[in-house]
């Protein structure tokens, strides 16, 4: 069976699974700030000193807006993305549906590799039209108001597409992660470990310029840079490599491993 | 006949724990084989071992050859209900489906038509689209049954598939894999706690204890050397005359004053009969008790 029809029967499962409607919680947060910003509530908006959306005079362009929801909603996409890793890879480890996969498809590394496409696929898409989504929320109620330019892009675009990139990948780090954890923990340890590794990377402010080697670091210091002040290739090349490496664990260590499930 | 499954000085253990110490026996094209065991006597393992689920060291051989359980074509032709589990979340249909599709080698044009054919075999096409969460163990057990068969399998390895079943359930199911034999030659090998089942579908038997063999033959071998009889006699039995009993080589059991229970190997009875008269004994009815197989669980 080729890895391609593998990947379309995993995406097919994530569909179905009723887990997956968790990412209709990344559309959540555009609406919030977006009616928020139109009624004036000053939760939603922040001078610059952090807490809401940065919406110093009238500089708030469409995808400016889309990247704050972003950053403002990053715990909820973390939390959502590592369950539905969890419960990608480790339940179905822990609680036995691999089984009949193993013994009809035979390669365990191309169900793991095939599980990891399926869900990156998938979030993917589901990040991106999160995206599309708070643009239509900021021409709805957003450009309206005094914080916003009317713009849907700005000066800073390779910046912010940088940022989106850079978050994708950091995404895409967290899931191999996951995955790697899930080949030997159950379905609950595997969730927590993995967020606490990712919550406690945020908190590495203080390493300089090391911080930069953890994935999650690199959205924010790019913006803040604008796009100019690393260099952004090797990074993302090194990224996608820890993904790669977290995967060959995962999947190495699930060929030696028994199904007692 | 030709051996579809030969299962040669299989071993496994779990640490220091040796759960399955050599296993050895086949499994002939076209045969029902019942495994039977106490619980924890490894029948499960040994049938994950079997599929590659479980490192294990021994052999095993499919239509001949050594199982490759990497071997797509050779292992999409084992139907497997062991420890099944569904996504819960999803209707029995899907769950079918998902399957249908993650099958290499197989035609999913009529994957819908396929899918309702199989549910009805089962019993549960009216069941289709509800999800396997609001299902009972039988209707599971059921569906867990349509998942093995769902490639037309040349071998069947069945963990307890009657597990959870009712009287209907159980005489379906049984059916359904005598047809399976009957029709397309498929060969059967099913672990059960329920001696009844084992008894009515099994041609052959494998019994498992502390890691070995214990018996594997035909059930009408098991018969002859495992009977059993109830011998009611003109007086009380006296210990001592149980003692000479067990002398004899029989397994005596007193069951009231003049009646006793007698399990003996041997062809013909006389030597038992003899000790008896000899000890002034006559004897009133003797009345044959078979119970074969719960003899293997003494």
């Amino acid at each position: 069976m080729s890895f391609l029809s593998v990947t379309r029967v995993e995406f097919t499962k994530l569909l179905r699974k009723k887990i997956s409607l968790l990412l209709l919680l990344f559309f959540v947060p555009a609406v919030l700030f977006g009616i928020g910003m139109l009624l004036g509530l000053s939760f939603f908006v922040s001078d610059g000193g952090g807490g809401g959306v940065d919406a110093v005079e009238k500089s708030l362009s469409g995808i400016g807006f889309a990247i704050i929801i972003m950053e403002q909603s990053k715990y909820i996409i973390s939390l959502v993305i590592i369950i539905l890793a969890a419960f990608t890879l480790s339940s179905e480890l822990e609680n036995g549906q691999i089984k009949s996969e193993i013994i009809r498809i035979c390669s365990r590394s191309k169900i793991v590799v095939a599980k990891y496409v399926a869900l990156s696929m998938l979030i993917l898409g589901a990040i991106l039209l999160s995206l599309i989504w708070s643009l239509l929320i900021y021409a709805m109620f957003v450009s309206k108001t005094e914080f916003a330019n009317g713009l849907l892009f700005d000066g800073l675009a390779q910046a912010q597409i940088g940022y989106i990139v850079f978050t994708i990948l950091g995404i895409a780090t967290e899931l191999a992660v996951t995955f790697l954890l899930g080949v030997k923990l159950k379905t609950f340890p595997c969730f927590a470990i993995s967020y606490i590794v990712w919550f406690a990377s945020l908190y590495t402010d203080f390493m300089g310029k090391i911080k930069l080697l953890i994935p999650y670091n690199m959205p924010n210091h790019y913006l803040e840079h604008t796009g100019a002040a690393e260099n952004g290739f090797a990074y993302a090349a090194l990224y996608i490599s820890y993904s790669l490496v977290f995967l060959t664990f995962s999947t190495v260590i699930l060929r030696g491993s028994e199904i007692k499930a | 006949m030709e051996n579809i499954l030969e299962v040669r000085h299989l071993q496994k253990a779990f640490g220091r724990h040796e759960v399955l110490k050599d296993i050895n026996f086949t499994v002939e094209q076209g045969k029902i084989v019942g495994l039977l065991g106490k619980n924890g006597s490894g029948k499960t393992t040994l049938m994950k071992s079997i599929l590659g689920l479980l490192s294990h060291s021994g052999e095993v051989y499919f239509e001949g050859k050594e199982l490759d359980v990497k071997d797509t074509h050779t292992m999409n032709r084992i139907g497997v209900l062991v420890d099944t589990a569904f996504f819960e979340d999803m209707t029995a249909f899907d769950n079918l489906e998902i399957l249908m599709l993650s099958t290499p080698h197989r035609d999913n044009s009529n994957r819908k038509r396929d899918i309702m054919e199989l549910l009805k075999f089962v019993g549960l096409e009216e069941n289709a689209r509800e999800r396997v969460k609001g299902f009972s163990f039988g209707m599971k057990q059921r569906l867990a049954l349509a998942q093995a068969l769902l490639n037309e399998p040349k071998l069947l390895i069945l963990d307890e598939p009657f597990v959870g079943l009712d009287p209907l359930g159980i005489t379906l199911v049984k059916d359904k894999l005598m047809e399976l034999c009957r029709e397309k030659q498929a060969s059967i090998i099913f672990s059960s706690h329920q001696l009844a089942e084992v008894e009515e579908l099994s041609e052959e038997l494998v019994v498992i204890e502390d890691g070995h063999v214990k018996y594997f033959g035909t059930y009408t071998d098991l018969a002859r050397q495992n009977k059993e009889y109830r011998i009611i006699m003109d007086k009380e039995v006296s210990l001592g005359m149980l003692k000479s009993l067990n002398e004899q080589g029989c397994e005596v059991q007193k069951i009231s004053e003049q009646q006793i229970r007698l399990s003996y190997g041997e062809k013909t009875l006389d030597p038992v009969l003899f000790c008896l008269h000899e000890n002034g004994y006559t004897i009133c009815e003797i009345i044959r008790e078979d119970r074969p197989l719960e003899t293997l669980f003494a």
